[in-house]
């Protein structure tokens, strides 16, 4: 990796030179990068710079990027809609995709699934399921099939694939309980258990910045109070707080509202972080020169707060804010998988893990413990991408 | 040492009176209480006696205002040790939570210790080691122990046990000791089935205690009083058992502070995976069905046994840090 | 001043940090001699690898710096010699020099003591790493030293805690500590940088005084050449990893021959100046550690800068009388009919 570091290592005469103020000009081919440009790169640049070397936190990003477009075109990325159930294949094992067919006139790319065959077992009064090699569904790209609106926006009914014959039993995942395609569920949920990280850590923002700065700029009392209330929250263990707060949201409420009572109960602990984090950027910077140099000039308390302090500390704030979506999406998981946060027919990670919260159905559809790959991977990506922010916010760092 | 102590005490005082509000807030929050569900069942037929249902009401002020029901609710416990009276279980809630409330606490001091013996060592290694295998390789691994949901972690191991070793893993006791008096037997039991949900329990915090200890020790190890120290002539061992580690312990053991209240909340959902017999499941039973006395007491309890052990860790790492015993 | 033979020879020492940027040669050939008794002063500007130069005595440059070439020939009390920069910087040996034989204090006395042991028993640490005494000779010991370097109250301040002491307080238990096993050499890297000036001079008079009762050599750190002119017996000055120049301090500070010697003795301020005479600077800045001036590193910024020749070699060591030397063309080593035509 080429880093600005290594081209100054390359330049040998450049010392006498007296300092040339004219900003560089970024991107043309073949200029040396001078040290001017490290001098002259602004604040972004530099975290970008500095970004770009951690490695985890660049697949990080591409990975949690990735993540919020499933959510995004989850309607189209599904095959099926979530609600679709088919008796015949409860508890259906994950089918292979075979995606070159052999032929007698050879090998062709055809993607297909084999169907099941399904015998009941008359001990243990269930389905049990073969492959049954002798029968073919076909799965095609871009097919047609249940309509939905893109977006909210432009309705259409084609999926990205799904099988030809719409009728055609395809669990690429397995099937759950009421034989619904776990594969299509999980990319559902995506959207929920993802978007729920971002709304709970708005509400948490706006509360973590509103007090912590309170408390950070003003200190004595305020301070103190504040502090003891974070304090608080802190100590006493969440959970219980959570499940005595979620337990009492009314079970006839709707999914909407459900769902932004839930937020609201987690970001109710998910302040205190981000309060901390901004009360301790407030504190270090009130004795910072330029911001006493700010105020001497007689700038206002507004304007010294807006133009000075929250532009150079806005970088850690972000920082803060990425590693306490993963929090958020953890929390949230929980407390659906107690069956006290989200609920059916609400789709999340969460709820579909609820399905596997007895050691019977996980040992009879181990399947059914699929949708927490999603969650470590959305977690660990924005972890990563968290830390890499994290580093590249601090200028004195490595 | 004392005043501080002393201090710390009196400072608790406020802290409990309010999770005792916020819990009583908590059994309020519902819509309707027990007595409500109750009044329903008995118009429906059921074996409730009017007489008890007065009597309850007039025990617990049901009718009266909030403050004077929260008030017969505290001076209960102070008082008395009363907890109040579980509605769905028709015992006495003290007679009800005391068991599990002990188990569950011993379950995370025991998962602390073990987070503890694990994340300290290794955090040491990892840190003189920067940048080895060793590094990454626990480094790898605490990434996915911070992003394995507890629950998770649990539904996976039982899977394995039950498909691979063919047993069943949950609860803490074998069946034949379940409901047995204490004896040294039980407790032997009990210790062949504790070591799942501790490793359940402690992965997360393990992973990030390692975390920590490697870079609070990373920070200390080019610390000038390290090179005083070689300067010495000290050896590279003993140096760094005496001066970086010995530094980096505080804020290592100030992490208690938090790792206890995740221990006690993770102990509640990985209890409902494992079967435990311990606060969870009958927490979020009494929740669900509004057992508000129940309910309310578990919430107490476990917060104020959490901020109790904050605070031992708290007197702990006084001791350990002349620069917080003599400020 | 009774000085005989040297103490330390160190001869083309390079020490150098290879990082993820390239090589930074921080001690880029250094060749000096200590003799037993004396005070020699190292000088120069910041990061011109003065310290670099003292902790490679010892080896305790930090990671990722090593001695890549170069002796450090230590002569003992037996009057055999020791080759130092030869020796493991982990080995037992080298260990039982540090602290015995050659001991060191440091620029910042509050990170440079551990804040969670007491002041008695990082003194008396060192004492019973080299020397075979049970807690309470060490305890005794440590308390006559800490009376001696001008403690009050030595049994109550053993106990105490390195932050409960003043800056000049934690100076002398440093000193303390480094003299507590009387050793031959005292490195003292930048010792009064982070003090007041009044504590500057009563922390140089102790080691002074010190110095004189233990009859051990003194290698001073500084930047400060007020420091230098006061308690040197023999100064080098150093620039971006080479000693341009050393002599004795009255021929340096009388007659200094190299043109940054020169510069930096025109850049003290001196009482007594007018409004119109502004105090001289050296011009430019130093160079970026990876972006070494070829030829004479010192030549950008030379007023006595030769085209052609001070930018093209390095220029070699120059004996003069009187056992001085300079590293600069003005004094001989380059192609000499280029020089004349000048």
């Amino acid at each position: 990796m080429r880093t600005p570091l290594n081209h100054l290592v390359n330049q040998k005469t450049r010392v006498s030179k007296t300092a040339d103020l004219t900003p560089p000009k970024p991107g043309t081919p073949g200029a040396p990068v001078s040290e001017q440009r490290v001098e002259m790169a602004g604040q972004w640049q530099l975290m970008w710079w500095k970004f770009r070397k951690h490695k985890l936190a660049m697949i990080g990003s591409a990975v949690t990027l990735l993540i919020y477009l499933v959510a995004l075109f989850v309607e189209f990325l599904a095959p099926f809609p979530r609600g679709v159930y088919e008796a015949r294949y409860t508890y259906a094992p994950p089918q292979a995709l075979h995606l070159f067919e052999r032929t007698e006139q050879g090998v062709r790319f055809r993607p297909f699934v084999y169907g099941y065959k399904v015998t009941i077992d008359e001990v243990a009064i269930r389905r049990v399921f073969e492959i049954d090699t002798s029968q073919k569904h076909y799965v095609g790209l871009l097919v047609r099939g249940a309509p939905y609106k893109l977006i909210g926006l432009f309705p259409s009914d084609r999926h990205l694939f799904g099988p030809l014959e719409q009728e055609a039993p395809m669990y690429l995942l397995g099937a759950d309980r009421l034989g619904r395609d776990m594969l299509s569920r999980i990319i559902y949920g995506t959207r929920i258990s993802m978007s729920i990280g971002l709304v709970g850590v708005v509400l948490s923002l706006f509360l973590g910045i509103l007090l912590g700065g309170l408390s950070g700029y003003y200190g004595g009392a305020v301070d103190l109070l504040i502090q003891r209330v974070i304090e608080f929250l802190r100590g006493i263990p969440t959970i219980p707080l959570w499940m005595g707060l979620a337990a009492a949201i009314p079970l006839d409420w709707p999914p909407l509202r459900v769902y932004f009572g839930i937020t609201l109960i987690l970001s109710l602990i998910g302040w205190t972080g981000l309060a901390r984090e901004v009360r301790s950027r407030f504190l270090s910077m009130r004795t910072e020169d330029f911001v006493i140099a700010a105020r001497l000039d007689g700038s206002s308390e507004v304007r010294t707060i807006m133009r000075y302090m929250v532009p150079s500390f806005l970088s850690h704030i972000i920082a803060a804010i990425t590693l306490a979506i993963p929090q958020m999406i953890l929390s949230e998981t929980s407390l659906s998988f107690l069956g006290i946060g989200l609920r059916p027919p609400v789709v999340s990670w969460g709820v579909l893990l609820n399905e596997a919260q007895n050691i019977r159905s996980v040992a009879t559809a181990p399947w059914l413990l699929l949708p927490g790959v999603p969650i470590i991977a959305a977690v660990l990506s924005l972890n990563f991408l968290g830390d890499g922010l994290r580093d590249a916010a601090d200028p004195y760092g490595r | 040492m004392l005043t501080y102590i002393l201090r710390r005490l009196v400072l608790m005082i406020p802290t409990v009176v309010i999770i005792s509000l916020v819990s009583f807030a908590i059994i309020q929050l519902p819509p309707g209480d027990y007595l409500t569900t109750l009044t329903a069942g008995l118009e429906a037929g059921e074996q409730v006696s009017q007489g008890q249902l007065h009597y309850l009401t007039e025990r617990y002020g049901l009718d009266k205002p909030l403050h004077v029901q929260y008030w017969r609710w505290m001076s209960g416990i102070i008082l008395r040790g009363d907890f109040g009276q579980s509605f769905e279980w028709n015992r006495p809630v003290k007679d009800l939570i005391w068991e599990r409330i002990g188990l569950s606490f011993m379950l995370s001091l025991s998962t602390l210790l073990f987070v503890w013996a694990i994340a300290f060592p290794i955090g040491i290694l990892v840190a003189v080691r920067q940048y080895s295998l060793w590094d990454y390789f626990w480094t790898f691994i605490g990434f996915i122990g911070l992003a394995t949901p507890n629950f998770m972690l649990a539904l996976i191991l039982m899977y394995v046990a039950f498909r691979y070793f063919g047993q069943s893993v949950g609860g803490l006791f074998s069946p034949d000791f379940v409901d047995v008096p204490w004896s040294w037997a039980r407790v032997l039991d009990m210790l062949k089935h504790l070591w799942i949900p501790i490793i359940v329990l402690g992965t997360s915090q393990t992973a990030s205690l390692i975390r920590i200890m490697r870079a609070n020790l990373l920070d200390e190890l080019h610390k000038p009083y390290v090179t005083t120290a070689r300067a010495k002539g000290m050896s590279e061992i003993s140096l760094l058992a005496k001066y970086p580690v010995r530094v980096a312990l505080n804020p290592f053991v100030s992490t208690v502070g938090w790792v206890l209240p995740r221990l006690v909340s993770g102990s509640v959902v990985t209890a409902v995976v494992l079967n435990l017999p311990i606060s969870g499941p009958l927490m979020l039973r009494a929740l669900k069905a509004q057992d508000m006395y129940l309910a309310g007491s578990f919430i107490l309890l476990l917060s104020t046994l959490t901020i109790i052990g904050t605070l031992l860790s708290d007197i702990l790492l006084a001791w350990l840090d002349p620069r917080i015993r003599y400020t | 001043m009774n000085t005989q033979g040297p103490l330390l020879e160190v001869q083309d020492l390079q020490t150098h940090f290879s990082t993820d940027e390239g090589v930074v040669k921080a001690v880029d050939g250094v060749d000096f001699t200590i003799r037993q008794g004396e005070t020699f002063c190292l000088v120069g500007e910041s990061g011109c690898g003065k310290s670099v130069t003292a902790f490679s005595i010892l080896q305790i440059v930090q990671d990722p710096g090593r001695i890549v070439r170069g002796s450090i020939h230590l002569r003992q009390d037996d009057g055999q010699t020791l080759d130092l920069a030869a020796m493991d910087p982990k080995g037992r040996a080298l260990r039982r020099i540090r602290g015995r034989d050659i001991a060191m204090i440091f620029q910042e006395p509050m990170t440079s003591l551990s804040p969670v042991h007491t002041v008695g028993d990082q003194i008396s640490e060192t004492l019973r790493l080299h020397a075979p005494i049970d807690k309470l000779q060490a305890r005794e010991q440590t308390m006559a030293i800490l009376t001696r370097v001008g403690i009050p109250r030595p049994e109550r301040h053993f106990h105490a805690y390195p932050f409960q002491l003043s800056g000049g307080m934690r100076q002398r238990v440093m000193i303390a500590m480094a003299l507590i096993c009387r050793p031959s050499l005292l490195i003292a890297d930048e010792p009064t940088t982070a003090l007041d000036v009044t504590m500057q001079a009563v922390i140089l008079d102790l080691i002074k005084e010190l110095q004189g009762e233990m009859g051990m050599s003194v290698m001073l750190i500084t930047h400060n050449l007020g420091v230098v002119a006061e308690v040197a017996d023999t100064v080098a000055v150093m620039y971006l990893g080479r000693i341009v120049e050393s002599a004795d301090v009255y021929s340096l500070f009388r007659e200094p021959k190299h043109p940054y010697t020169t510069a930096l003795l025109r850049s003290i301020p001196v009482i007594g100046l007018t409004k119109q005479e502004r105090l001289a600077t050296i011009r430019g800045m130093v160079p970026h550690p990876f972006n070494r001036p070829h030829g004479c590193t010192f030549h950008p910024r030379c007023d006595h800068f030769m085209p052609g020749v001070c930018n093209r070699s390095l220029p070699p060591i120059t004996h003069l009388e009187g056992g001085r030397t300079v590293r600069c063309f003005l004094y001989g080593g380059a192609d000499t009919r280029e020089r004349e035509e000048r």
